[in-house]
C-alpha cells in the first residue's frame, strides 16, 4: 500500500500537469509537449537590396491545429552566409519580437517587420515562433534570402579637402590674431 | 582680457550693446572663441570624414550622415555656448575685472545680456562652420536648405537655452570651477534620456521625458525633418520642449540679475 501511494505521488510530481496545477490557468489550455506551436510562412522569399535601405516583408502565422492557441511568440533572426561578415540582428531591427494575440484553430495573421540592412553580402532572414507556456517545439518559416549590395554613397576623396581647408583656415586666422595681439601689446 | 578701466560702459547707447560689443570683442580678438571654433571645426571635420569614408559607418543612408553630422553640429555648438556663458560672471569674478564692471552705471540686466549676446555668438560662428560639411554631405538628396534652416533654428533653441542657464548658474555661484562643473553635469544629464532602452522611450512617461527634454527633443525633430522627410510644421511639437526651456532660462537668468554680487553665491 506504501509502495503504491508513493508510486501515485511520484507519478503526480513528474507529470507536467502538476507543475501547471500551480500556475494560473488561461482559458486556453497550453499546448503539449514536442507540438509544433504554429507554422510560419515569409513572404517574399528573395529580395535584392543595397545597404543602408529600409525593406519590409510579412510573415504569415498559421494555427493548423482544432485548438485554439495562446502565449504564442515570434522573433525575427538574421544570418550572414559569408563566414566573414559579422552579423548582429540588434543593429538590423530593435523590435525583432512579436508577442501575439490567441489565434483561433485554423486561423492566421499577418505580421509586418520592417528592418535595415546594415550588413552587405548574402544574408538569410527567418523568423520562429515559439509558445509562452507547453510545447518545447520551435517553428521556424521559410528563409527570405537577401542580397545586400554595398553602396558608397559619398565620395570619401572629396570631402577630405574641405576636412582639411575649414580647420586650416581657422588655424591661420587664430594664429593671425594672436599675432595682432601680440603687436598691439 | 580687458583691463580694469576698459570696463567702465558708457552711458548714452543702449548699455546692453556696449556690453555686447565689448564682450564680443574680448572672445574673439582676445579670448578662446577662435581657438574653440577651431577644436569644433576639427571635431566637425573627422565626424564627417568618417561618416563617408569609414566602411562600417558607410551603410547610413546619405540622409542619415546629413543628420547624424548636423546633430553633432547642434550638440557642440550649444556646448560651446554653455562653456562661454558659464564663463561669464564668475570668470570675471576670479579674474577681479567683475567690480568695476558693478560699478558702471549700466544696469546689471544689461551686463547679463551683454554677455549672453557674446556667448551666443560662438553658436551663430559654429552654425556657419558647420554649412560647408552639410552641403557636401547633403547635395545630391535635396536636404542642403532644410538642414541647415532647420539647424539654424533648433540649435539657436538649444543655444538660447544653455546661454540663459549658464549665465544663470554663472551669476549665482561664488567660484568659476563651480559654474562650469555644475553647467557641464547639467548638460550630462539632459542627455541621459537618449541612453534609456527603446522599450521605455515608447512609453508614454519615456516619450514625454524626450520631448521635454530639449537636448533630446531638438535632434529628433532634426531627424524627422530630414530623415524621414516631414515638413517642418509636420512635427512642430518637438520644438516645444526647447523653445520653453529657452524662453524659460532666459527669463529666470533676467530675473535673477539683480541679485548680481561681487562674490556671489553664499559669499555676498
Amino acid at each position: 500500500m506504501r509502495a503504491t501511494i508513493a508510486a501515485l505521488l511520484l507519478a503526480a510530481a513528474v507529470t507536467p500537469g502538476a507543475v501547471h496545477a500551480h500556475l494560473p490557468r488561461s482559458s486556453i489550455a497550453p499546448l503539449p509537449a514536442g507540438t509544433a506551436p504554429a507554422s510560419v510562412q515569409l513572404d517574399p522569399t528573395t529580395m535584392s537590396t543595397s545597404i543602408g535601405q529600409r525593406f519590409s516583408f510579412t510573415s504569415t502565422v498559421r494555427n493548423d491545429s482544432d485548438q485554439p492557441k495562446s502565449g504564442l511568440v515570434a522573433h525575427l533572426n538574421v544570418l550572414g552566409l559569408d563566414p566573414d561578415v559579422y552579423v548582429d540582428p540588434e543593429d538590423w531591427s530593435s523590435q525583432r519580437t512579436i508577442y501575439l494575440d490567441p489565434l483561433p484553430a485554423h486561423a492566421s495573421t499577418r505580421l509586418a517587420w520592417t528592418v535595415q540592412a546594415v550588413n552587405s553580402g548574402r544574408l538569410v532572414i527567418y523568423v520562429t515562433v515559439s509558445a509562452q507556456q507547453g510545447t518545447d517545439v520551435v517553428a521556424a518559416s521559410n528563409t527570405l534570402r537577401l542580397a545586400v549590395a554595398q553602396q558608397q554613397t559619398l565620395d570619401a576623396g572629396g570631402i577630405l579637402p574641405l576636412a582639411v581647408a575649414v580647420p586650416t583656415t581657422l588655424l591661420l586666422v587664430t594664429g593671425l590674431t594672436a599675432r595682432r595681439r601680440r603687436k598691439l601689446r | 582680457m580687458a583691463t580694469v578701466d576698459d570696463r567702465r560702459v558708457p552711458v548714452g547707447r543702449r548699455a546692453w550693446i556696449v556690453v555686447a560689443e565689448r564682450e564680443l570683442r574680448d572672445l574673439w580678438l582676445a579670448g578662446r572663441g577662435l581657438p574653440l571654433l577651431l577644436a569644433y571645426a576639427l571635431l566637425l571635420s573627422v565626424t564627417s570624414y568618417l561618416v563617408a569614408a569609414n566602411q562600417a559607418l558607410n551603410f547610413l543612408e546619405q540622409r542619415e550622415t546629413v543628420s547624424l553630422t548636423l546633430q553633432v553640429a547642434v550638440a557642440v555648438g550649444a556646448l560651446l555656448v554653455l562653456l562661454g556663458a558659464a564663463d561669464s560672471v564668475s570668470g570675471e569674478r576670479e579674474r577681479g575685472t567683475l567690480e568695476s564692471l558693478l560699478l558702471s552705471p549700466a544696469p546689471r540686466r544689461a551686463l547679463l545680456l551683454g554677455k549672453a549676446v557674446a556667448a551666443l555668438s560662438l553658436w551663430v560662428a559654429a552654425w556657419a562652420i558647420s554649412v560647408p560639411y552639410v552641403w557636401y554631405l547633403g547635395r545630391g538628396v535635396g536636404v542642403v536648405g532644410v538642414a541647415v534652416a532647420s539647424s539654424l533654428v533648433v540649435g539657436s533653441l538649444l543655444a538660447l537655452f544653455l546661454a540663459g542657464y549658464g549665465v544663470l548658474i554663472s551669476t549665482i555661484v561664488g567660484s568659476n570651477r563651480l559654474s562650469l562643473s555644475v553647467s557641464l553635469f547639467a548638460l550630462l544629464a539632459l542627455y541621459a534620456p537618449t541612453q534609456m532602452p527603446t522599450a521605455v522611450q515608447n512609453s508614454w512617461i519615456g516619450d514625454l521625458l524626450l520631448r521635454i527634454d530639449p537636448f533630446t527633443a531638438g535632434p529628433r525633430y532634426l531627424g524627422r525633418l530630414i530623415i524621414n522627410g516631414h515638413s517642418p510644421g509636420q512635427d512642430a511639437g518637438w520644438l516645444i520642449g526647447p523653445a520653453l526651456a529657452a524662453v524659460v532660462a532666459v527669463a529666470v537668468a533676467l530675473a535673477v540679475a539683480d541679485r548680481l554680487t561681487l562674490h556671489g553665491g553664499d559669499q555676498a
